[in-house]
């Protein structure tokens, strides 16, 4: 293993990936800071300009972006209480606090810095959990990751916020977009209506840039919230702003965030968006002094901003090891994988294991440049959310257009861009969650594929898939987790 | 659950409950290899069937979910009503800008066509008094330099139209 990550590091310590991670960064900080972009965006919009690159230096990029854009978050939690990604709701919870007392530099401090302990920390385990979960994955067959996509399937629409109904509906709106085109084993058109460009089906590069873009900008359009930037917090960062003392006292905290963070990653569906909150959460109960959660102190900012970058790590093992991704973001580095023609999964570690530890490597670095940049650039970062969404948002929305439009150089992306924009704008105005969406349109091709593999191989007996133990006990916690989400609907319900 | 979230969530079960009576329709025409049990259209037509109840559950739920007390909605003041048509406004014209965008952009041509469009989308969403001689140097600048950035730099082919 050793002597794979020196390949790694020779591979990403030259001059190319390193200006390509430093850009990466830099520009998913502005994404993660600024509200209403995120890291998930951000790797949409630079997708395209990987596909002329080497991958390695392509992953580089990206991966930058996705640190980056998780970390990012942080600066608008804290200095003007909205989180600029869903991963750092819980950040402004004792955050914005911390700054309105003055304690800005503090918190800002402590939050770069827990954001790279947390990412540090699961990339420890990434590295020490996915080679050998491959080695377990390589002797799965067809039964094994249908049910994992089944139980990835049913645990992001249950887990997700809202109605498990909805989440489940969005799900299989997603599967049934991904259906139309060519179906897999036997080729046969599906819902193609004569449309010669509907052969090929959607892409998920548009599918993604219209559901979390164009979404977005409708959704701006439709707002009247203008940011207030008039009167932020003196911010100067003294230290990483706590004591030697209060680094000790947090160790505990630390370790549980870490690990909720990482463990949240690892579940397929859901990442730094919920793990932030559950950490938080956790963080109160187990305290000492839960009251004074929400008034400004070091612990609510460590346990947040430790979970949500702690759960980059976490997302990529299924990614790598199965070729099944953690997140909205890993679905699009899937996405970014297979352009060279690599399949994540098993394979991807004896086949191109260079790759897979450069992006080790990558990772490494991105989350030294990460601190580097928060800690130096904060300033310019903090400028930058003066840039007022009206003109920001529109200059996105062409290079959605652009991007859609370069992959196959041909309008109908475009359109694509703009239908799976409506379908998200009118989702969220629904109340629909937009993620078991893009999962299902990913997920839902896997699970069918695998599906009928195996039934081919079974001479089409279901029953092997119930009885072969792995595929068995995913089959059953997707069972337990929709009836557990049920039961907890109808309490929640009745208890109104 | 507000009166009227009871009732958008009534309509859209009906209405995914539509969708996925159509989309099992459809999947009559998608052809079936005669050797499998389980052809192209059997996930299709699975997942309308899901679609299809849970739908119905969504009905239900709208329908004998008690209703909550409806006392918090009340009536919109004039200039809320004022403010949410002005919401509505600006969706639809966003909305018809980027479909001009894409229908224009291969016969007009790339630097045309963005110029115009964030001119305009500019214009749509400033909420202040608009800028706009500020608004047409930016959209012009940022049309060219995305336009070689992409061209030139990243070699990817954007359409040139009139210009080209």
């Amino acid at each position: 293993m050793l002597e794979m990550f020196y390949v790694g590091f020779t591979q990403i310590l030259a001059l190319k990936p390193l200006i390509l991670i430093f850009l990466g960064v830099g520009v998913g900080i502005i994404f993660g800071a600024i509200p209403g972009l995120t890291a998930t965006m951000a790797v949409a919009l630079f997708l395209p300009l990987t596909f002329g690159m080497h991958p390695v230096d392509g992953m580089a990029l990206l991966i930058g972006l996705y640190i980056g854009g998780v970390s990012g978050g942080l600066i608008s939690a804290i200095l003007i209480k909205i989180p600029g990604t869903p991963s750092s709701i819980a950040t402004t919870f004792d955050g914005y606090p911390m700054a309105e007392k003055g304690e800005a530099g503090r918190a800002l401090g402590a939050g770069i810095f827990y954001s790279f302990l947390g990412g540090t920390f699961s990339f420890l385990v990434l590295f020490f959990i996915a080679p050998p979960l491959a080695d377990i994955a390589l002797r799965f067959g067809p039964p094994e990751y249908f049910s994992i996509a089944i139980f990835s399937l049913t645990l992001i629409a249950s887990l997700s916020t809202g109605s498990t109904i909805k989440g489940l509906m969005s799900g299989i709106v997603g599967i049934l977009l991904s259906c139309v085109g060519t179906a897999p084993i036997d080729a046969f058109p599906r819902f193609t209506f004569g449309i010669y460009e509907l052969d090929g089906g959607f892409n998920l590069l548009p599918a993604l840039v219209g559901l979390f873009a164009i979404t977005e900008i409708l959704k701006t359009a439709e707002s009247d919230i203008e940011i207030k930037l008039d009167h932020i917090a003196n911010y100067r960062i003294k230290g990483f702003g706590f004591t030697g003392k209060e680094f000790i006292q947090q160790i505990g905290n630390f370790i549980r965030s870490a690990l909720i963070g990482t463990g949240i990653g690892i579940l397929p569906g859901i990442g730094g968006g919920t793990s932030n909150i559950l950490s938080y959460i956790a963080a109160k109960k187990m305290s000492k002094h839960p009251e004074k959660f929400g008034t400004g102190i070091l612990d609510g900012v460590v346990a947040s901003e430790t979970a949500n970058n702690a759960s980059i790590g976490g997302a990529l093992v299924p990614l790598l090891a199965m070729g099944i991704p953690g997140d909205t973001v890993t679905a699009m580095l899937l996405g970014g994988l297979m352009i060279h023609g690599l399949s994540p999964g098993p394979l991807l570690f004896t086949t191109s294991a260079n790759i897979v530890y450069g992006i080790f490597a990558a990772l490494i670095v991105a989350n030294f440049m990460m601190v580097l940049m928060e800690y130096f650039g904060i300033r310019f970062f903090v400028r930058l959310l003066k840039i007022p969404k009206h003109i920001m948002l529109p200059i996105i929305i062409v290079f959605c257009v652009v991007g859609a439009y370069g992959l196959n150089n041909r309008v109908f992306d475009a359109w694509s861009v703009m239908l799976f924009g409506v379908i998200g704008y009118a989702f969220e105005k629904w109340g629909f969650p937009l993620a078991p969406v893009i999962l299902g349109f990913i997920l839902g091709p896997i699970a069918e594929t695998n599906l009928r593999r195996g039934l081919m191989m079974t001479q089409g007996n279901f029953l092997p898939f119930l009885t072969k133990p792995v595929s068995g006990t995913f089959l059953v916690i997707a069972l337990a987790s929709v009836v557990y989400s049920v039961i907890k609907e109808r309490k929640r319900a009745k208890g109104r | 659950m507000t009166t009227e979230s009871r009732k958008r969530d009534l309509y859209l079960g009906i209405g995914f409950l539509l969708f996925s009576i159509g989309v099992w329709i459809a999947s009559f025409s998608i052809k079936h290899l005669v050797v499998a049990r389980i052809g192209s259209a059997f996930v299709p037509q699975l997942a309308a069937t899901l679609l299809a109840l849970l739908s119905i559950t969504l009905i239900l739920q709208a329908i004998f979910q008690a209703p909550a007390s409806t006392s918090r909605q009340g009536k919109l003041t004039e200039q809320d009503a004022e403010a949410a048509s002005k919401r509505k406004k600006r969706v639809r014209l966003t909305f018809l800008l980027i479909l001009f965008y894409l229908v224009l952009l291969e016969p007009v041509g790339f630097l045309i066509t963005t110029t115009l469009y964030l001119f305009f989308q500019f214009w749509v969403l400033s909420r202040r008094q608009p800028n706009l001689p500020l608004y047409g140097i930016i959209a012009i600048s940022t049309s060219i330099i995305i336009y070689y950035l992409f061209v030139k730099v990243f070699v990817l082919f954007l359409p040139a139209g009139i210009l080209g």
